[in-house]
């Protein structure tokens, strides 16, 4: 597990650093304007993705190639996040990012057995640009 | 022609019979008045489930017959959207009658139309999931000339609204209490300010800096903000996120060879962003226009609307079983299956 200060100019380094560890679904926890979106937009960049990644928030999910972008925020059950498809984001093989994933913490973390799972917390630092992030491989 | 359009991309159910622009029927189910009553309780898919309710929206949409069906086919929700095209194929299939596909967007665009309207023409979506200006050179053919680069203006606004613990609808919520606020009470920054030619919406910056200022309050008071304290926050977002979408209308509205602005998306209801445009409109002596009541949020009737344009000029699906859900299609790109 790593935890560290970051300055946003940094969140590529973390971006990096979490997709070397290779993880199927990178669950995104923190609170409103913490960077969650802003995170993903760094590792779909580190992908190779061109598109503009935007909030998923309205619309519950966006898929880019090789990626899709989950957000919890307006989800009540867990069963919903399984309707848009989950089983076959994993089963193709995309990195599936999902936002206010404490949300449905124990039920994502079950998916352990079956795809590698980073978990990461974004909180806010004590400067306005610093951000406190964790991150864990949660699948060992 | 009468068109019976369906719309499901998002979290209404919608139906509606339009001839032209004048609209026969327009229903809509929407969570949101189920949930006003409950303060904060936010729509989920499995109340959204569309499927339970597409067979009693279009029945009570269905008051006189009809020359053609539409429906919208992007962009939104897969798993919505391919309610209302099945719905959709199946009737235009039972009843012998041509398919009309429709972008979501263009609906929005075309929901304030006139006959006065003259183009070239801008128009501007701000939605709970769309905040982009679009540049139309005509019915049907259009230039996306700036987006948002993080939330949409209506997402932003719920945000808001709920770091201030206020319900559900947020948007609306906030307009109400910002009416009694001092905007200028807490330094909230302008998204983007001086960065305007670069055509680009962002919010995310005003949200981090809100939940700032909230968290200090709630630290340093008694855990609760105070009813004046609601106001005045909801006030200062309010006028930040209003000031910065008008500050990149202007500055993209300079930049193209328009005189008319069509305003649409449910953003638009707000009236105090209709009295800000009203008055940039003013000032750059242009014409603006806003949809009916009952037009600014997600609606068929909109569909049926640019559904018009398109049979008008022979548009039709030739091959139905084609048509597919496109949740990330654009105004400015033609559906994959025409590809």
């Amino acid at each position: 597990m790593a935890s560290s200060i970051f300055k946003r100019n940094e969140i590529k380094k973390i971006a990096r650093e979490i997709l070397a560890m290779h993880p199927d679904i990178v669950a995104l926890t923190g609170p409103l304007g913490a960077g969650k979106t802003t995170l993903t937009k760094a590792i779909a960049k580190e992908m190779g993705i061109k598109d503009v990644v935007v909030s998923p928030t309205f619309i519950l999910h966006r898929e880019y190639p090789g990626l899709d972008h989950i957000d919890a925020w307006r989800v009540e059950d867990f069963s919903e996040i399984e309707r848009l498809g989950l089983a076959k984001m994993l089963v193709n093989k995309h990195l599936v990012v999902i936002e206010w994933a404490d949300k449905f913490q124990a039920q994502i973390s079950k998916l352990k057995s079956q795809c590698k799972i980073v978990w990461v917390k974004i909180g806010y630092g004590e400067k306005e640009n610093e951000r406190r992030i964790t991150y864990e491989d949660i699948s060992n | 022609m009468k068109i019976l359009a369906i719309e499901t991309s998002c979290d209404e159910t919608c139906a509606a019979i339009v001839e032209g622009t004048k609209i026969w029927s327009n229903v809509v189910w929407s969570q949101i008045d189920l949930h006003k009553g409950f303060g904060g309780v936010v729509p989920s898919i499995a109340k959204r489930a569309h499927e339970e309710k597409i067979d009693w929206v279009v029945n009570k949409a269905l008051v006189t017959d009809v020359d053609a069906v539409a429906v919208t086919v992007g962009p939104g929700l897969a798993i919505a959207l391919e309610v209302g095209i099945r719905k959709a194929k199946e009737l235009a299939s039972k009843w012998n009658k041509p398919l009309v596909a429709v972008n979501h967007i263009e609906g929005h665009v075309l929901s304030g139309l006139t006959p006065e309207v003259k183009f070239p023409a801008m128009a501007l979506v701000v939605s709970g999931g769309h905040t982009e200006l679009i540049y139309a050179e005509k019915i049907g053919q259009y230039k996306i000339v700036a987006r948002t680069m993080d939330d949409a203006l209506g997402e932003s606004l719920d945000k808001a609204a709920r770091m201030l613990g206020l319900g559900y609808p947020g948007g609306a919520m906030l307009e109400k209490k910002a009416e009694g606020g001092n905007a200028k009470a807490y330094p909230l920054p302008l998204p983007m300010k001086g960065r305007e030619t670069e055509r680009a919406f962002s919010y995310s910056g005003l949200k981090t800096a809100m939940w700032r200022i909230v968290n200090q309050l709630i630290n340093s008071s008694v855990n609760q903000l105070s009813e004046q304290q609601i106001k005045d926050l909801a006030a200062g977002y309010q006028d930040m996120a209003f000031k910065h979408v008008v500050r990149v209308s202007k500055k993209t509205l300079e930049d193209f060879p328009v005189k008319d602005l069509l305003v649409g998306g449910g953003v638009a209801a707000n009236k105090e962003l209709r009295k800000r445009l009203a008055e940039m409109a003013e000032e750059l002596r242009f014409s603006v226009w806003f949809p009916a009541k009952g037009l600014y949020g997600d609606n068929a009737a909109m569909v049926g609307i640019a559904a018009g344009y398109k049979a008008e000029k022979g548009l039709y699906e030739a091959n139905i079983d084609a048509v597919d859900r496109e949740p990330r299609a654009r105004i400015d790109e033609v559906f994959k299956w025409r590809e």
